[in-house]
């Protein structure tokens, strides 16, 4: 597995109507803020798609639900790839998305529990994982069945706190926490590689006592595949490394460090990026 | 202090089956009651604040009743975001447990010396700070901790260090409330001068005022809270002292004193304000002072003797 080029598959990732109607709401509250976290909520939103849609188990209508899957999304800034799904689900209403960041809103820059259907207010670094292991230690003890789904940022890891929290879960056999990166190697102020430095995920977390899985983070079926098996161990934590593309589904602010967060998305500039999801390959 | 927390503790885990205990790598000294009280809801953790401060969190969203047990400095300074965000922004309460508060481990050098605690706390808004003087207050306060809504901090001073000053014995917190001061030395309601101490100053400060002269002119409280000062008798003294002396094992800026002119200034506009005497630690530098707690006390004028100087440069 390890042989794969992830990073080309999921450069060459189609997108289905799905996607790009998930994109669209994203859109939607961009209109509305002209500013906003692109780059990290077009990479992460096929694994919350799928999550919710084939492997989560949720009630939009009674988000408190005790025996639910708990998602976390630690990069707190992709907002918008959280709330377009929650209001895609019902969580909330859909013109929710249309008031993104005004005074007063639901929805603002991050991610905060007072919304709906979310699991623990993130936007600051290295909080989300803490957190997890938490609600998967909770779970344990009542032993419940329910399983704990926590996203991290690529650079969000160099957070010793990531690390202390992959200490915690490790050696508290939280088999059913599955931490899942966002690998789309760019972070705020550049390449994943330069800023952060390091590439070997996959023996970090291997050394930190996980089981770790390599997956195209935009291929449907094999998000499916990768969350369907988890939990992968009866004693040890898992992650799922997701390649994904920074910004996916519009070509020109693919991998672009830019478009980490971008102000002035006049309608011009909006215009550009709906053509583009609609042109995008299917 | 310490083993007054525990006990208490591992009294109420044989009923609340909510309460969760984790120590960051500290020493409880009742490890095997615990044990056996709390059973999986008892974890001692690695060092690691950050993670705990959110596993917590993660916890008390889930339905349990978190306690982190850890030294003062790394329970509050070490970890202050996730406090902020983790706890009080997300109305998930946890309970720490901060031992060797103030001077108590003033051996170790400002790494360990926790003069800046209550300053911290006071900003995370819905934060209790409990200061307790003694064991005995310390099991009055537990209930509390488990009942209140928001977060809680609860300021242990010293651990295996022979007791100081006199002794605030059991009937000072008959009809105990942590909303409430404690009359601790009685004037009169006219008195113009007011004493109000925490944590162990009180028994110092009333040791002090013991074989002070001038000792009937003054009225002194203890206060068990930092930020629950919303008491109609201390109101009522505050309306008619000349003189408010604030006593605190803390730094003098950000602390109780500071607590208490916020309160004043934001509820009270009528009263004017009295001379304010702070007793308490200094602000301008860390404290290299390596003697034991008794001895940087006193170095800084918080025995009995050095308030006794203080008050008599007033009075």
């Amino acid at each position: 597995m390890r042989v794969k080029n992830f990073h080309n598959l999921a450069a060459n990732e189609k997108l289905d109507k799905r996607s790009k109607n998930l994109r669209h709401l994203i859109l939607r509250s961009l209109k509305n803020s002209n500013k906003g976290h692109c780059g990290s909520s077009f990479s992460m939103l096929e694994i919350i798609r799928v999550l919710y849609d084939s492997i989560m188990k949720f009630d939009s209508k009674n988000p408190a639900l005790e025996e639910r899957d708990r998602l976390v999304v630690g990069p707190g800034w992709a907002a918008l790839a959280l709330y377009s799904v929650l209001a895609d689900k019902g969580f909330f209403e859909i013109n929710e998305l249309d008031k993104y960041v005004d005074n007063n809103a639901l929805l603002g820059g991050c991610i905060e529990t007072r919304v709906p259907g979310v699991e623990a207010t993130t936007g600051a670094c290295g909080h989300g994982l803490p957190i997890s292991v938490g609600i998967a230690m909770a779970q344990k003890i009542k032993e419940s069945k329910s399983r704990v789904f926590s996203i991290v940022g690529d650079g969000e890891q160099g957070e010793g706190s990531i690390w202390e929290a992959a200490i915690s879960a490790s050696k508290n056999k939280l088999n059913n926490l599955c931490v899942i990166i966002d690998f789309n190697k760019i972070q705020c102020s550049g390449f994943f590689q330069d800023v952060s430095g390091f590439n070997d995920l996959v023996n970090k977390w291997e050394s930190f006592g996980f089981v770790v899985k390599q997956v195209n983070g935009h291929n449907i079926n094999d998000l499916q595949r990768a969350f369907s098996a988890f939990p992968y161990s009866k004693i040890k934590p898992s992650v799922i490394i997701c390649h994904t593309i920074m910004s996916k589904g519009i070509p020109f602010a693919e991998n672009n460090p830019y478009w980490h967060w971008v102000g002035k998305i006049n309608d011009d500039r909006l215009e550009k990026m709906e053509a583009a999801i609609k042109g995008y390959q299917e | 202090m310490r083993n007054a927390f525990f006990n208490s503790l591992i009294k109420a885990a044989k009923l609340n089956k909510k309460l969760f205990l984790i120590s960051v790598d500290q020493p409880t000294g009742f490890d095997s009651e615990l044990k056996e009280g709390l059973g999986k809801r008892f974890l001692i953790e690695p060092i690691s604040e950050a993670n705990i401060i959110g596993m917590a969190s993660g916890l008390a969203a889930n339905g349990f009743i978190p306690i982190v047990f850890n030294h003062a400095t790394f329970n509050s300074r070490r970890c202050y975001e996730q406090i902020l965000l983790d706890s009080a922004l997300q109305k998930r309460k946890i309970i720490l447990v901060s031992m060797g508060a103030g001077l108590a481990t003033s051996h170790l050098g400002p790494t360990h010396t926790s003069t800046d605690d209550i300053a911290l706390m006071r900003l995370i808004p819905g934060m209790n700070i409990f200061n307790p003087c003694n064991s005995i207050e310390v099991s009055k306060i537990f209930p509390k901790l488990i009942s209140s809504k928001s977060p809680c901090y609860l300021r242990l001073s010293k651990y295996g260090i022979p007791r100081y000053g006199t002794e605030i014995n059991k009937s000072f917190f008959l009809n105990y409330s942590t909303n409430k001061l404690i009359h601790i030395k009685k004037s009169k309601l006219k008195s113009k001068f007011l004493f109000i101490s925490t944590g162990i100053m009180t028994p110092l400060a009333m040791q002090a005022l013991e074989t002070f002269t001038e000792k009937s002119q003054i009225n002194l409280f203890h206060a068990p809270t930092i930020n629950s000062l919303n008491d109609s008798c201390l109101v009522a003294f505050l309306r008619n002292a000349t003189h408010l002396f604030v006593a605190e094992e803390h730094r003098t800026h950000g602390g109780f004193a500071s607590a208490l002119i916020d309160f004043i200034t934001d509820n009270h506009m009528d009263i004017s304000l009295p001379k304010i005497i702070k007793l308490g630690l200094p602000n301008n530098d860390f404290i290299h002072q390596y003697g034991d707690q008794e001895s940087v006390l006193k170095t800084f004028g918080l025995d009995s003797e050095g308030i006794q100087k203080k008050l008599k440069k007033h009075i």
